[in-house]
This record gives C-alpha cells, structure tokens and sequence, in this order.
C-alpha cells in the first residue's frame, strides 16, 4: 500500500472524489547512462547534497527554513535543517552564496556532470530542475559540453523563466563532461539551487496530453511465476512529433529500457497531493506513420530478467539473489532481501540447467517463502506476504459490482521436490506438486509444503470492478464486503484505468 | 464606463445576443455502486458554455461571425473567446469552440432580387475546449 495522507484516505469515503491526476515522466535518454556520471559543484552550502542532482528521483524539496529575504514564510510547510550537517536526505544542490541585487553571484555555481567514458550515443538534450516548489530558478546560465579538455558545445540561456528548463540541444554526443554554469537567479538575496539535472530531454506527460492511460500489476502470492508490473500510455500525435520519418521527430531516440517515472495525485484543499507510483522502462511504442495517437508500454525492471544467470550455485540464497541482481544491473541501493533468505544455505553446483536471472529470484524467494515484487519507490523486494490488513477496503459503497467468486480445485495435499516434503490439506481434491531446485532439505520442503497448503487451502477467489483509490498495491492485504460476507484477501491483480478519473478492477485471493 | 460587448470572439465583438444563456458544468465520471447510490469522480470542474440568439442579424452581420471559425476566412475551429461569466460575475477569457451554426430563414427579402436582407433567429453555441 503506499503511503498517503490521511486527507487523502478521508476523501475516498466520500461519494465524490476530487479531481485526479497522473503524470508521466519519460525521460528521453541513453539507458544506463546515469550510472556512469559523477555529480559535483563548486561552493555548496552545508546541507547542499550536488551528488544527489545526477538522477531522476523526481524528489520534492525539504523547504528549510534560511534567513533568505522573504523566503521563509510561516506557512507550516518549513523546517530547520537537521542536525548534525551533512544532511542525508533529499536536497539536491544549494549555493552557499546568494545572489546579489544585480541577480548576479560574486562567483558563479558551477555544477559538473563527470562520465567515466566518452559515450558516442547522443542524447537529444539536457534538463534541469532548478527549484519549482519555491518557484524560483535561474534566469541566465549557461550548458557545457566537453569531451576531455575539448569543449564541445555551448549553450547559453538568457531570459529563462521556467524551474524546469528543457534544452533541446543538438550535437551531444561524444562527450564526457557536462558543465551548468548558473550567472544569474529570478530573484535577489536567493541561494541558487538545482533539485535535478537529468541527462536527456524530460518530458513530463499529464491529464492535457495522455489521451488514455492503464497500469496493471499482477503478482502470485506462492512465487510461482513473477510478477508483472506494467504501464500504458496514448499521447497526441497530430503533429507527428512520435512519427517514425518525421527526421525532427522523437521517434529516433525511442530505446528500450529509457525511464518512466508515474505519480497519482487527487486535489486536496486547493493543492495536488503526489504520490510516487513507480518506476518504469520503456519496452514497446507504437507509433504508426499516418496515426493520431502514439501507444507506449513500460514495464518494471523485473520484466528486463531474461539472461542466463551465471553467478555462484553455493552459499544462502541471499547471496544468489544478490548474484542475480548485480547480474541484472541492480544497484544494491535497489532491492531489498528479507532475512529468510539469509537463513538458507544450498548448493546446486552440480546443476547444469542454464536459469534465468529472473529464474533464479523466483526459485530464490519461492525457497524462502516470500513474494517478488518492486516498489512504488522502484525497490526490487523479496519479502515474506504482509500479514498486516491494511486500513483499505473494498467495500459496498465503492464497488461497481459485487464481488464475482470463483473456486479454484480442491486441494488435498502438497508435494515439493518429488515428496521431499509434503503437507496434507484435506481428503479429496488434488495433489499440488512443486519443483524448486533451490530447495534441498527435508525441512524446508516441508516447510514450504506447509506455507503453499496456507495460500491454496482456501479456494475462494474474488474479482470485481470498483471505484479505486490507487495507493492499494498487489499483494496489499485488504477486507472486500460482498453480499453476505467480508472476506480478507491478497490482491493478485489490479487494474487502474485513468480517463479523467480513475476506474479499477481488482482480484484477490481468500487466504485462511 | 464604456459600453463592453458581452461576447468578443478572437478580439471581435459580437452584436449583442436577443438572448443569453450561461452555463457551468462539472464532468464527473459516476456510477451506481452496488448499494445503488452514485458515486463518483471529478473529471473537469468549471467548463463553460455559452448559448446565443440574434432575432435578426443582417446577412452581413451572420456571415462575419460565422467566418470567425472557419479558417479559410482568417478563422479558427478553436477561439479565443471572452464572455461574461456567470460563475464570476465578470468578464474571463477561455478557449472556446462552436457548435452548429443555424439561422431560422430569411426575415425579409429584397422584393426586386430575391437576395435576403436580414436573417431570422439565429444561434450560436460555444462550448469551452
């Protein structure tokens, strides 16, 4: 479930909602190039974090409280900076020097993005987020590009009055180094600050330009396959911009795996509360030449998991799935490994199956008895069910319809790895078999035996459509009210529609 | 005070209307739950539409605010229109687009050529874009 306000969870008991809305950040870019760059300045104040301005976090400013002239407004939204400095949270760049009535600075913010290698493929532009939640950025300044001591390119900005500037320059390409030099700010007595400086054009698609919008998630609560994450999005493309022979059109730097950054908001006493959704890769487009509408799929990084695993076949299975991960390009600041799997030793050495990295976090956490799934924060989580009912319900008032019930087969009884372990449900119905070849040991065949016969004992599983407030999440553990019962379930699949206003389907799983 | 048209279309100034009718709409995207009770969601709040009627207009007078939205005139399908807004009590300037254009027939004819002289209840919708 992600995290909201309590205003936000008060407005969805009310029969009409706010109004909503869904962003899209694409970022049109190199795949993997933010990993190869180093962020610096010149001249940060104490709690200025330059390092953090190389991502795309889409992070909202802490608001602190600085003797700035007529910065500091006693709204309630301002806070002092912790102590002790360096502060660790989400900052980006702030001068340790404001700028002068003139707008000028007695010596310029200089901003460096470093690359560790020249990198031939071109990028169509740079963005910079200066500071938009206080409204403020820089008026004049200047980009630029270098290869080694070679400048390549400079682009100098007058008279900007955007906090997100996009520059669309032409021509970066072979470079390694990307210079922002901020010459004057919008305002006086100020310290120039920059929340993001994404390599690549951002692009930020919202209610006005999605002409349609769909995520779907869907999860298996026995890790019996991975779960699948995945947006959908129609944009305008009556001036041809997305057009595949349009020679100034996008189209030519559409690439796999390019990010998607989605949040939700509804409108709450007059302001957008924002939610991150999750984060995204871009894996197909559909962009025909004489069409009006450009389709767009992205998907979460579980989706980008299809080469051979060749890591260790020894040691917990923590260290696998770490194996896998690190395989698969996955910082360790991304993924998340419950203690389960550090608890579990195997080795499976002589084994010649060729596994998937995607194979492999699955048998990983099927062994331990925990779900796969990546976070709206974009962290890969290998973590047992919450067993927490969240403070969510489907109920009467926000269904469209009652909950349809299905029942799966009966089961009798579980067998993993050939009756390596086994656990008896009932006397009739079917035999559940499992395979795992990360499961070796008697106990934990039984023990995993044990956990499938708790989420396949109960046959019940419930779907219906609903007015849905989109911070319920697969594998959320929610109460649905249908006719003559409230039952709790699992969510394994749910489907946000977004036309102006969100419709949802959901289906769930009854687990005793 | 300078008199102020009630509705100007792309910076032209319409005759003033016979009638005038205001109207705000909220879009909402509801259903029935299974309680039968609607619920619902705020799409748009605040889309403006304006419903106009000239008893009679001049040939001249109709053609020209047709022309305003036909762009092989100098027009545009999409306007920028200022009109008096109901909800403000004030004049407020939105992008605006036309509904179908009609005219009730001719009110009189030039008896010698046949040619209309003035044209009889005629109307325009806009609709806010």
């Amino acid at each position: 479930m992600i995290t909201v306000s309590d205003a936000w969870k008060a407005l969805h008991l009310g029969q009409l909602l706010p109004e909503a809305y869904v962003e899209v950040s694409y970022y049109i870019t190199e795949p993997g190039l933010v990993d190869d760059v180093t962020s610096s300045a010149t001249g940060g104040a104490a709690f200025s974090k330059a390092d953090q301005i190389k991502d795309f976090s889409l992070r909202s400013e802490p608001m602190f409280a600085t003797f700035e002239n007529n910065a500091w407004v006693l709204n309630g939204k301002y806070n002092f900076v912790p102590s002790p400095t360096p502060f660790t949270g989400d900052v980006g760049y702030v001068s340790d020097a404001v700028s002068l009535s003139d707008l000028t600075f007695t010596a310029n913010p200089l901003l460096t993005l470093q690359l560790g290698s020249v990198h031939a493929a071109a990028i169509p532009g740079i963005t910079i987020t200066f500071a938009p939640d206080r409204n403020e950025w820089a008026t004049d300044f200047i980009v630029r590009v270098y290869n080694g001591a070679s400048l390549l390119l400079t682009d100098t900005v007058t008279g900007n009055t955007e906090s997100v500037s996009v520059r669309d320059i032409t021509g970066i390409e072979d470079y390694d180094k990307i210079t922002v030099e901020i010459v004057k700010w919008s305002l006086p007595d100020r310290y120039a600050r920059i929340m993001e400086i994404a390599l690549g054009l951002k692009q930020v698609y919202t209610k006005a330009e999605l002409f349609g919008y769909e995520h779907t998630s869907s999860g298996n609560l026995a890790s019996a396959e991975l779960p699948k994450n995945s947006i959908q999005f129609k944009l305008d493309n009556t001036d041809g911009r997305w057009n595949p022979s349009n020679p100034t059109g996008l189209e030519q730097y559409l690439i796999e795996r390019q990010t998607i950054s989605v949040r939700y908001g509804f409108k709450i006493n007059g302001s957008i509360e924002w939610v991150k959704v999750g984060t995204f890769y871009m894996s197909e487009w559909d962009t025909p030449s004489n069409g009006l509408e450009a389709t767009f799929t992205a998907r979460d990084s579980l989706e980008f998991m299809g080469a051979i695993y060749n890591g260790t076949r020894s040691g917990t299975l923590a260290a696998i799935a770490t194996a896998a991960l690190t395989q698969a390009g996955i910082s360790s600041t991304l993924y998340s490994l419950h203690a389960n799997l550090s608890a579990i030793t195997v080795n499976f050495t002589a084994d010649t199956t060729a596994y998937t990295i995607s194979d492999i976090l699955q048998m990983c956490a099927h062994a331990a008895e925990c779900v796969i799934h990546q976070t709206s924060t974009g962290v890969i989580t290998i973590a047992p069910l919450n067993t927490f009912t969240s403070d969510y319900a489907i109920t009467q008032f926000n269904s469209f319809t009652f909950p349809e019930y299905t029942l799966s087969k009966e089961l009798k009884s579980v067998s993993v790895n050939s009756d390596l372990g086994t656990a008896v449900n009932g006397v009739t119905g079917e035999i559940l078999t499992s395979d795992n070849p990360l499961i070796e040991t008697e106990a934990i065949a039984n023990a995993v035996a044990t956990w499938l016969v708790g989420i396949y004992g109960d046959r019940r599983v419930l779907k219906g459509n609903f007015r849905p407030d989109p911070r319920a999440e697969v594998y959320d553990k929610i109460t649905v009210t249908s006719k003559y019962a409230t039952d709790v379930i699992y969510l394994t699949q749910i489907k946000y529609t977004f036309n102006g206003a969100f419709r949802g389907e959901y289906e769930g799983r009854v687990m005793a | 005070m300078a008199f102020r048209a009630l509705v100007t279309v792309g910076g032209v100034d319409l005759p003033t209307p016979s009638s005038y009718i205001g109207l705000t709409a909220d879009l909402v995207d509801a259903g029935r739950n299974v309680q039968g009770v609607t619920v619902g969601a705020v799409v748009r709040s605040d889309v403006a539409k304006v419903e106009m009627t000239w008893k009679v207009l001049t040939p001249t007078q109709w053609s020209d605010i047709i022309k305003l939205f036909n762009p092989t005139y100098g027009g545009s399908f999409f306007q920028s229109v200022t009109f008096y807004n109901q909800s403000i009590a004030d004049w407020e300037t939105r992008t605006m687009y036309p509904s179908d254009r009609t005219s009730g027939g001719a009110y009189r004819v030039a008896p010698l050529t046949g040619v209309p002289t003035h044209w009889k209840d005629c109307s325009l919708k806009l609709v806010e874009a």
